[in-house]
């Protein structure tokens, strides 16, 4: 195919406006970053609420493993979320399995405690709203964060980035809200701590599309 | 051991790298050079997904874009080409959803007004078809009709063999409905 003249016309304007740009940074180190923001973030408030009994907790091998795992997992799909925002380095299929694997695992680790059957409606409520916003508030700039550092990139599949960071994003609160909340109970974990990570993951792979929209070199 | 080949194609993926390093810099003669360099590259990649010549054209045009726009995301560190195709099949993937998208508006939008050549033997495949929008009539009777292949059938109606599939498949959906009614 000979070059038609749009196609000059293309060049030259691409060329006119090859100004000098910053690169990005490595994934490593885009995410080490993000998770020192992240976890500065989260212990400023969780250090003021932090549970009665954490020390007797943390002498719990189960309690550190499913802390562990929700780190593990939240660490695997950060990287898998910043690799999402630089073309061609797509999916390490490694660090997804294990991210993935590692945040399933804590959440079916952490749904092993046993139902309070003697609860009303109002008092499950009552003690679930502290955990709800906290979830929130807690999350959110992280994953406010995160997402900014997705735009600075170029995300080709931004559903998967969306999805990626909501889910490394609320990981990394999940631990956070169980240092702080006293009640290990199976439907408190389900609805307060759980359903959060699932709802923000959701949540932000419905909002990539349009908050990762166009992003510029700069 | 490397053959000359290799040598050669990783001397010009070397000197690519190269190029979008400095063009990253801001230099424009480096960037020039990058862009006419991979145009046989970029168009010989696409040409392996898309045969219509003015769809190729809209997605190399994407695809320079894209480049331009995302430039500051190549780490020099790293090869260049899986970077650049990693956009040339976005484009690619993007352009032919775009092209669903409108080949189903202009389906549901077009209405038949011109009666299909060679009528099937059946009256009530012939009746169920002339409740077909045109371009879906076209497609049944070229295909099944007519026996021709797919791409002689889209070079016929001027379309792409993608969209072309996409008319069919809805004519037998449409045909099916009509004639369990």
């Amino acid at each position: 195919m000979s070059e038609p003249g749009w196609e000059r016309r293309l060049v030259d304007r691409l060329v006119a406006d090859a100004h000098p740009v910053r690169r990005l940074w490595s994934p490593e180190v885009r995410l080490v970053v993000w998770l020192a923001i992240a976890v500065a973030v989260l212990i400023a408030p969780a250090t003021r609420v932090l549970r009665d009994d954490l020390v007797l907790r943390l002498r719990n091998p189960a309690f550190v493993l499913e802390q562990g795992l929700m780190l593990v997992g939240a660490v695997f799909l950060g990287l898998e979320a910043v690799r999402a925002a630089v073309p061609g380095q797509g999916a390490g299929r490694a660090s997804t399995i294990v991210g993935w694997g590692a945040l399933g695992l804590a959440l079916i680790w952490m749904l092993r405690e046993p139902v309070h059957g003697g609860w009303s409606v109002d008092t499950f409520l009552d003690v679930g709203r502290p955990c709800i916003w906290r979830a929130v508030a807690w999350g959110a700039v992280p994953w406010i964060v995160l997402l900014i550092a997705l735009r600075r990139g170029a995300p080709l599949a931004r559903r998967r980035a969306g999805v990626l960071a909501g889910a490394a994003t609320w990981a990394l609160v999940c631990p956070a809200l169980r240092v702080c909340c006293q009640t290990d109970e199976l439907l408190h974990l389900s609805v307060f701590h759980a359903l959060p990570l699932v709802a923000g993951a959701a949540l932000s792979a419905a909002l990539a599309p349009i908050l990762l929209a166009e992003s510029h070199a700069r | 051991m490397s053959t000359g080949g290799d040598d050669a194609t990783g001397g010009r993926g070397r000197r690519r790298a190269e190029w979008m390093a400095r063009a990253q810099d801001g230099d424009r003669e480096a960037y020039r050079a990058l862009l006419d360099d991979v145009r046989p590259l970029v168009l010989a990649w696409l040409r392996r997904w898309l045969d219509d010549e003015a769809d190729l054209a809209d997605v190399y045009q994407d695809t320079l874009v894209h480049l331009h726009r995302a430039r500051h995301t190549y780490d020099p560190a790293r090869p260049f080409e899986p970077w650049l195709f990693a956009l040339a099949r976005h484009c690619a993937a993007d352009h032919g959803r775009r092209l669903r998208q409108r080949t189903r508006e202009v389906l549901v939008g077009d209405v038949p007004d011109v009666a299909v050549e060679g009528e099937p033997a059946q009256p009530a495949l012939a009746d169920a078809l002339r409740t077909l929008p045109r371009p879906q009539r076209e497609a049944f009777s070229m295909l099944k009709l007519e026996g021709l292949s797919v791409a002689a059938a889209a070079s016929r109606a001027g379309t792409t063999p993608g969209a072309l599939k996409v008319r069919a498949h809805r004519a037998y959906k449409a045909l099916k409905a009509f004639l369990r009614s």
